[in-house]
Parts: structure tokens; sequence; C-alpha cells
């Protein structure tokens, strides 16, 4: 039976709220995205500090301050925390990101006032006894063993250190030596140099209005003291040469490869080509990695490429698990699809596709108050304007074919992408060898001399 | 509608968004001896072409409007749902319709995605530390091969599956008269329903609305394997033990029991396990979710070096406990903040009410269990605890895998 496609009438679009702030005496802003929908509250206190800023390189330091709050302050021990953050359901999480530390805390609305005070004394008052940073420590231990038989997890290191080599951006991964020399001073130096209430965010989302937010975090945030910033600072990434780079994982079945090219800082003017331009290589399963790499030649159960985009440079990031003996070709696929992004324009339907793509996730966002908050958030941190979210569907919607050629040429071309494998080197090795030069590592990141078999 | 189609609404029209899902009352369980991985094969499929959709156009459409989309496979049904700006309803609707009343199935497209689900299992479980011992585990509990056999399927079984038998599949189970669909966000109700009706209507149904026979007998005596895994830095240990149904009372006890198990740092086994001791890394429990006979399970994994028997039996001291003396009233006021806490923050979008209606329905068939679920949690008391647990943690119930790195603990 023939049928038409409904044809849809209108458009549906959502304006991104106004989101009221004040500045309380000691610097730290507060905000509010309303919804009395449920009774639930989230609050969240992001600080402009991250993986980049740890003191002497040592990644180590601003993890375990991060992660460690919670295991002690100057009056409740990690025993006390945990059975009163478990009674009152308080949902606590404080997390290290590449340029932002994030402490979110969710809670039901009638045990609110209960959740910020217990907020507050892990910020205002943490201890990091000794006997609780070297369970951490050893729980750390544990997980980096764990991590590096994971092949993405080898896979984003060895191309991080690769695209951003020498650079803070390239640390990403903690050492065993690290924790060793993480003292219980150097954590604690290391959490009050940084984290301060000036420049922080303390982001209110749910079942509360704006003039209580503002109320309790006078109360509960207002006799933080600032002290003086001694923070980190940097700028951007020397460019780097192409590589071929090898992770020997014995016994694999498949090969993780990711092709990774610099890219550009989240304020950039070209990040919005960009987007558009990632969606039509690899954003969805309708874009040309997905279609080529599986639906095609059927060598992957998905490929995609994404965008990770930071205060000074950024990548993108091209990816696909795929069997072993098709390495080499589902690689020269992926760099043939790079060449065609930088050599022809997209067709209507593919830039009008991931226009919408681009704006319907904006949409599903602006659905729940928390998803609001967390795009405020990365623009306050970010520094992008007041109304980048307000005008970004059209800013979108004005991409032109031509604009996707000119980003793709500088960013997929002119970069130089990095190739890195993970996978079993006797049966990929021989592949590779029309690329380059291989460079091989073992999993625990140590060089291997080559060429093997 | 006359044709067996539930249809199941839910108005919220703050934000333009539209979520329309389709659940098909077919899983793994489903399947017969030697098609392995039919079902989630199948699902596959549903995405390679319809009389008036091209290959790969329902996603590109979908994809064109702004939508998300997506669909999975597990023991019990398969779902497919689209969330879209809601003036796409109706291509999400007619999309739907279409695979539904007339998939093109070729060889090629059927070689094709055959190939795709061998990657699928070789990236998810083949590729993965832990991933083997997973597949395994629900072989070595159940004896009823229809929740025993993996969702993914046998690669020998994927190998030999013909397009005559997925032709045959989509008949018997692809027809209004299994299937329950949901619209939830931005619509009106008789609107919606006449879209429905224009759509699917005319769809007649084919099925024979099959239910397998999930019946499963006593276990009688505890099942135990060592795996070797090259892929694995750390031991890890999996046990389960044979519970009732989804929507059973012990269901909802042993779930509550779970988050005092395992929910939070002070719960019990983490204290123990984790905090008090670092024997292990992580520890997770919980009923497996399947609607018929269920396993509590525990995974663990350990820090290297410490003996498995000795977590398992550090393990089945902290279940037979709960047996003993059950639970405190401080622990259960806890796990009810919990789980209200939990619940509320399942359905904050569209999506998420969408999808919960329609597992109640498939899963309780009873969609308006959405507002009776915390209820059934709440009604639980300390006694249901413990007598759950007295049924459940018995050694001869028990099955139980340890996976060591290859060459043994260092």
């Amino acid at each position: 039976m023939k049928s038409a496609r409904p044809v849809a009438t209108g458009i549906r679009t959502v304006n991104y709220p106004q989101i009221p702030v004040e500045v309380l005496p000691n610097g730290l802003l507060v905000q509010t995205i309303e919804d009395r929908r449920f009774p639930i509250v989230s609050v969240q206190v992001a600080f402009p500090v991250g993986r980049v800023h740890n003191p002497d390189a040592n990644l180590a330091l601003l993890q375990l301050a991060v992660e460690s709050v919670k295991e002690g302050t100057e009056s409740r021990d990690a025993r006390t925390i945990a059975d009163q953050m478990d009674y009152w359901s308080i949902h606590y999480s404080g997390e290290l990101f590449m340029e932002s530390t994030l402490h979110s805390m969710r809670v039901l609305e009638k045990h609110l006032e209960r959740g910020l005070e217990m907020l507050a004394d892990l910020l205002l008052h943490p201890v990091f006894p000794d006997d609780e940073l070297e369970k951490t420590r050893q729980r750390w231990s544990s997980l980096l063993q764990a991590q590096r038989s994971q092949p993405d997890f080898l896979a984003n290191e060895r191309a991080y250190l690769a695209c951003f080599e020498g650079h803070p951006y390239s640390k990403n991964t903690i050492t065993v030596e690290h924790l060793r020399q993480a003292t219980r001073e150097r954590v604690l130096d290391s959490y009050t140099r940084n984290y301060i209430p000036s420049g922080a965010v303390v982001l209110f989302a749910g079942d509360i209005t704006h003039e209580d937010s503002v109320r309790l975090a006078r109360r509960f945030f207002g006799s933080w003291k600032a002290t003086s910033d001694g923070r980190i600072e940097y700028s951007a990434a020397a460019a780097r040469p192409k590589k071929i780079l090898l992770v020997d994982r014995p016994s694999s079945v498949q090969s993780r490869i990711v092709i990774a090219s610099r890219a550009l800082p989240v304020a950039d003017p070209g990040m919005i080509p960009l987007r558009v331009a990632n969606q039509i290589l690899g954003g969805s399963a309708s874009a040309r990695l997905f279609l080529k790499l599986r639906e095609e030649k059927g060598y992957t159960y998905g490929a995609y490429s994404r965008l990770k985009s930071y205060r000074q440079d950024g990548l993108l990031l091209a990816g696909a698990g795929v069997r072993s003996d098709v390495t080499g070709q589902a690689i020269d696929e992926m760099l043939l699809e790079f060449a065609r992004m930088a050599e022809g324009f997209p067709s209507e339907e593919e830039l009008s596709r991931s226009q919408s793509e681009i704006i319907g996730g904006f949409i599903r966002q602006m659905e729940t108050a928390f998803s609001i908050g967390a795009l405020e958030l990365r623009r306050r941190l970010c520094g992008l304007p007041l109304d980048y979210y307000r005008t970004l569907p059209s800013a979108v919607q004005q991409v032109t074919p031509e604009m996707v050629r000119a980003i793709s040429r500088r960013v997929l071309a002119e970069s130089q992408p990095v190739v890195v494998v993970v996978g079993d080197r006797k049966s990929v090795e021989k592949q590779l060898t029309h690329l380059g030069e291989i460079e091989s590592f073992d999993s625990q990141g140590k060089r291997l001399s080559g060429p093997q078999g | 509608m006359s044709n067996g189609l539930q249809v199941i609404l839910y108005r919220d029209n703050r934000i333009p968004l539209a979520h329309v899902s389709l659940h098909y009352r077919v899983g793994s369980s489903y399947e017969q001896k030697g098609q392995s991985g039919l079902a989630h094969l199948f699902e596959h499929m549903m995405f390679e072409g319809s009389e008036n959709v091209a290959k790969n156009e329902h996603g590109r459409l979908l994809d064109a409007a702004g939508g998300s989309w997506n669909a999975s496979t597990s023991k019990d049904r398969t779902n497919y749902y689209a969330t879209v700006p809601s003036n796409y309803l109706d291509l999400a609707l007619w999309l739907e319709a279409d695979r539904m009343r007339s998939l093109r199935i070729t060889p090629e497209n059927f070689e094709n995605q055959r190939q795709t689900v061998i990657e699928e299992k070789k990236q998810s479980y083949d590729n993965r530390p832990y991933g083997r011992a997973h597949l395994r585990f629900d072989e070595l509990a159940y004896a009823n091969w229809s929740y025993g056999h993996p969702v993914i399927g046998d690669v020998d079984d994927l190998k030999q599956l013909t397009l005559e038998q997925a032709v045959a599949f989509h008949a018997r189970f692809y027809g209004p008269g299994n299937a329950v669909l949901v619209m939830a966000g931005d619509i009106s109700e008789a609107d919606a329903l006449t879209k429905a009706e224009r759509y699917f209507l005319p769809i007649a149904d084919t099925t024979d609305r099959f239910r397998p026979d999930l019946s499963e007998p006593a276990q009688g005596q505890e099942k135990k394997e060592v795996h070797r895994d090259v892929l694995a830095a750390l031991p890890a240990m999996m046990l389960g033990f044979h519970m009732p149904e989804y929507g059973s009372r012990d269901h909802y006890a042993l779930s509550m029991l779970s988050l005092i198990l395992t929910q939070g740092e002070s719960s019990r086994l983490y204290r123990k396990m984790i905090y008090d001791n670092n024997w292990v890394t992580s520890v997770y429990s919980g009923p497996n979710q399947y609607k018929g006979p269920q396993l509590f399970t525990v995974w663990s994994q350990m820090q290297d070096g410490t003996p498995p028997e000795r977590i398992q039996a550090e393990l089945i001291n902290e279940l037979g406990r709960i047996g003993e003396s059950s639970v405190s009233d401080e622990e259960l006021e806890k796990a009810r903040n919990n789980i209200s806490h939990a619940f509320l923050t399942r359905l904050a979008r569209v999506s998420q009410i969408g999808e919960a209606l329609a597992s109640y329905a498939v899963f309780l068939n009873d969609p308006r269990a959405i507002n009776t679920e915390l209820d059934r949690f709440f009604e639980i008391e300390a006694e249901d605890i413990q007598a759950a647990a007295s049924r459940c943690f018995k050694a001869e119930n028990q099955t139980a895998i340890f996976v060591l790195p290859q060459g043994g603990p260092r």
C-alpha cells in the first residue's frame, strides 16, 4: 500500500529562559531554574578549576581533593557523612573535569536544608584525614589497573598525549607515582588554593524560587571567605605532527580505532560550523562514518565522531571498533571521509538534517531544569556570551555549505590527524604500514621496539 | 483498537516534544532453539526499510526532524522509540506503522545486519573484560533455555538464521495485537487517538499472541564455574539466587533489600567489603528485572590478591544475616527515601514517562501501575524482607561465576 510521508507544518521552538543571578559579597554567583513539577531540588556548585590546574603536573592532587571532601570535615567523620547522606537520600557527587569541577547534590525538597548544610560543610570545612586518603589512593590504584584493560581508555589516552604533547591538556592519566606523592598537606594546599567562592557558581534547579535560593545560599555559603587565587595559567597548545600509534592489547578480537584532529576552543566563532560539520561526518547513525563503515561495509557495530572543546583548544575524535582483519581498510575509509568533508560540499539534505539534529538536541535539553542548568554552567565556566544559547538555534540555521567545507579543511585536513589503534599488534601492525611510521606501545604506556613479526 | 493494538496517551504540553514508543511483546525468551539472537537481529532489520521507507531512511527522517530515536531488545520485549518536535508526531507514527505493516527483508540487508550483530557481540562482550562471563551467567543459572540463552545469540545460530525465519518472525510477532503504542508529551488526546487510528487501524493482525513457558524448576544444588579472562585486570564474582517474577511481593521486598545492601556508602556491603576491609573495588546487587522468574544478582570486582572464596563466604554470610535478623527501622526508612527519590527523578522527561508507561503495560499488564508502584515499595515491612531473604538466599539456590585474570591472581 503506497502511502505518502506526512509533512510537518509549523515550527517548534523553545526559548532559553532568563536565569536570575545574584552575586554574594564573597563573589559566589547564585542562579536558579525553577521547575515545580516534582518535589526535588538539585544544587550544583561549579568551579572554573580542572585537571589542568594540578600543581606540578601531579594529576592525583585535585582528583583526591575533589573526591575526598566527603571523607571528613571538622565536625563529621566519613562514616557519619555517609550515614547521613544515605538516610536523607542526599545524592552527592564530586567530579573533576579538564577545566572545571562540579559538586552536585540532589535531594527531596523536604530535605533540602539538611542537604545544603551537608554540602556547605563538605566544601567549606574538609580535613582530608590521612587514613581516608590512603583508602582513596588504594581504590585509585585498582582503578588504574582496571582502566588499562579497556580499549576506549587506552585509545583516548594515547590520542590526547599525541595531540597535545607537552601541554596540560595532554595529561589525563593519574599514575601510581602521582598517588604516592599526593600527601595530605599537598592535597589540602591544592584544595584551598583552587576552590574559592570568587568565580564559582551555585545553581539551584527544581522545586524552589530564586528568592529562596539566594536566602539559602547566603545562609550556608555566605561565611565562605575568598582567599587569594593561586591558580595555574596556561595558553593554547602548539601544533603537533601527524602520527600513527599502535597500542598492543594481545588477544583483542576487535581493533579500537580513534582518529583525532586538533579542533577549536569552545568560544571560537568557528565552533558552530564545526558542530554542523561533525554532525555530517559522524554525529549520528545517519552520518557518513556510520553509513560507510557499518551499513555499507559491515566492519563495525558503530562509527561516530565527537567534539571535545576546551577554553584554549579542542579535539575532533572519530572512532569505531572494527574486525581486526579490516583494521587498515577501516582507517582508509575513515580518512577518505575526512578528505571528502574537506574537499566537497555537503548535500542540502545532509546540511539541513545536521542542523535539525543540533537544534532538536537543544530542545530536548530545555526539557528539565537540571539539563538547562548544565548548559548554563557550561556557558558561564567557558566564558560564552550571555545570549549564546538564546541565539544558538538561529546561528546553527545560518551555517552554509561553504562554511562547512572551510571549517572541515581547517580541522580535518590541515591539522594532520593522529591515528590510534588499540588491538592485537601481531594481527594488525602489517595493515598499518602504508599509513606511515608506526609507534607502538604496550597497555602500560611503555614504548615497544618494532616492528613485530 | 479493534486490531488489538493497545494505545496509551500521556499529555504534558510544557515543551513542544512528543515521545512515540512501540513495545512489541517479543524478546529473546520467545525464540526457538537453534534460532538464538533472532529477536535482536530482527530489531536491526526494522531499520532496513519498508514499502514506503528506504533502507536507513527511518533514522534519517527522524534525525532531519531533530528527533532522537533508538531501539532495544531484552529477554521479554523489544522497543522502538523516538522523541520528536511535536509537529512531527505524524511522521513518527507513519514510520512505525509502515514497518509494522510492510517491512522489506532482503538477502543483502539480512546479511549486512547479521555481520553487524556479530561485530556488536565482539564489541559489547568478547572484547571487554568479564564480557563472556556475563553472557554465560544466565546460561548457567537458568535451567529453562528461554531465559538461559543470551539476547545477542550464539554466533553459530546467527550464521545459520535464514531469511524465511526472519519473515515468519515478523508475521508472528510484529502485528498490532502484540504491541503497545505510547504517545506522550505535547499532544491532545483526541488528536493523538485519531492519528493512531489513521496509521495503525488499517494493519491486519497476523500475530498468534504466543507467550513462552518461562517456568523455572527449583535448582536443587549450588552451581559454580571459574573462568579465566585474558582481558581482565582484576578478579570478579557474580552471584545469582532464583527469586519470583517482576511485580511479586518478593520483587519489591528484595528490591528494597538491594538498596540496603549496596546503595550508598553506608550500605551494608559497601561498608564491609569496601570501606572497612578494602576487599573489593565495587559491589552491586538487585533483581535482574525480568518479567518472569528472576535472579537476585550480586556483582563484585575484587582487589588483587583477595581470595574469591573468601569474598564469596563473606557475601553469603551478609545475605544470611538478613534472613536471621532482618533489617532495622532506620535502614527501611533510608530505603524508602531512596526509592522515592529515584522514582521521581526517573520521570522528569516525557520520554521517561512514556517508556515507563509502556513497560508497566508489558510487564504488569497495567500502565496505571505508574501511579501505584511507589506504594508497592512503601508497603514492604522488615518482616517481608526477612521472609523473602530466607526463601532466596539458600546455598542450593545459588549460582556463582568467578572470573580470574588469565594466569591467576597476581
